[in-house]
């Protein structure tokens, strides 16, 4: 969220946003992201209950996929935008 | 009596305390340095390339004969009850990505047949609102038919984009969680005039095809 927030902050310097105006656009960006993420996880939660009640049953390697996709992808963005960040700093 | 630590653990523990002290600081004025001195913005769809995939979740949200044909697909499903959910969901989000993924490979020109899509929903709202206990192949065959059909459509409107797979990939993804959470929420429902407010809502369905059907049918006349 704090990268996220960086890297936010220069496209709003960039695009000759007021300085006075960046805080409040950078809180709603931020509540923004938060009201998404909760929406996405109501969402997940839902769709558990659904196939409990159509009484799908996944097979134990399907239950497994997205803890196996979420790591790999979560390391890769983080060494990625951290490596951006420093980039653009040199 | 208890005894005091000896003087050299006592300076062993000082230096970590100094050390961890000296490392927070270096963090927290590392994390005020890229604060002032922000680097350029990355946004997520431009970086991550899966923009697409979002523009996909949203052409079903904004395409009314799309939504409507998946919405009565899931409420036929979810008067079925847990027999004909499990096979919906993964026929008409199956067939729906397979024949879009088939629009997009052969068609060089958007296909547009707005009688036949609304004739699709038209047919589905009216299966809801007399609701007669399908048989297990004949609902999946309706789920195939409107998958096969919307899928096609939306594969060659697609086909003029670039990243229309991976569009495709987010309208089948929406397709599912749609039926899943609808036929879900339908199946759960046990008041008598619960049900009946569903096949009400597939009678409404059903009249908003007939007036489509209408439109297009004159249009092309």
């Amino acid at each position: 969220m704090w990268m996220a927030s960086f890297g936010f902050a220069s496209g709003l310097t960039t695009l000759g946003l007021p300085a006075v105006e960046i805080p409040a656009a950078l809180l709603l960006f931020n509540v923004g992201v938060e009201v998404g993420q909760i929406g996405f996880v109501l969402i997940v939660v839902a769709l558990e209950r659904s196939f409990r009640v159509l009484e799908i049953h996944w097979p134990r390697w399907v239950e497994v996929i997205p803890g196996y996709a979420v790591g790999p992808l979560g390391a890769y963005w983080t060494i990625q935008r951290t490596a951006m960040l420093f980039a653009g700093l040199s | 009596m208890i005894s005091s630590p000896p003087r050299s653990e006592l300076r062993a523990s000082v230096e970590l305390t100094t050390l961890a002290t000296v490392l927070l600081r270096a963090i927290v004025l590392g994390a005020l340095c890229l604060t002032v001195t922000p680097a350029t913005a990355h946004a997520h769809l431009v970086s991550t390339g899966f923009g697409p995939f979002y523009d996909g979740i949203s052409h079903l949200f904004l395409s009314l004969d799309d939504l409507l044909a998946v919405l009565a697909m899931a409420l036929l499903a979810g008067l079925g009850g847990s027999r004909h959910g499990p096979l919906t969901l993964f026929a008409l989000a199956t067939a729906w990505l397979g024949a879009g993924l088939l629009g997009l490979e052969v068609a060089e020109v958007k296909v547009s047949w707005p009688a036949a899509s609304a004739l699709s929903f038209l047919v589905l709202g009216l299966l809801v609102a007399i609701h007669r206990d399908l048989p297990h192949v004949a609902v999946a065959a309706l789920a195939v038919s409107v998958g096969l059909l919307h899928g096609y459509l939306n594969g060659t409107a697609m086909s003029q984009i670039d990243g229309g797979t991976l569009a495709l990939v987010g309208i089948a993804a929406a397709v599912f969680t749609i039926v899943a959470l609808v036929a879900a929420f339908v199946t759960s429902l046990r008041a008598a005039w619960a049900r009946v407010g569903v096949r009400v809502a597939g009678s409404w369905i059903a009249a908003i095809g007939m007036l489509m059907l209408g439109w297009a049918v004159r249009s092309l006349g």
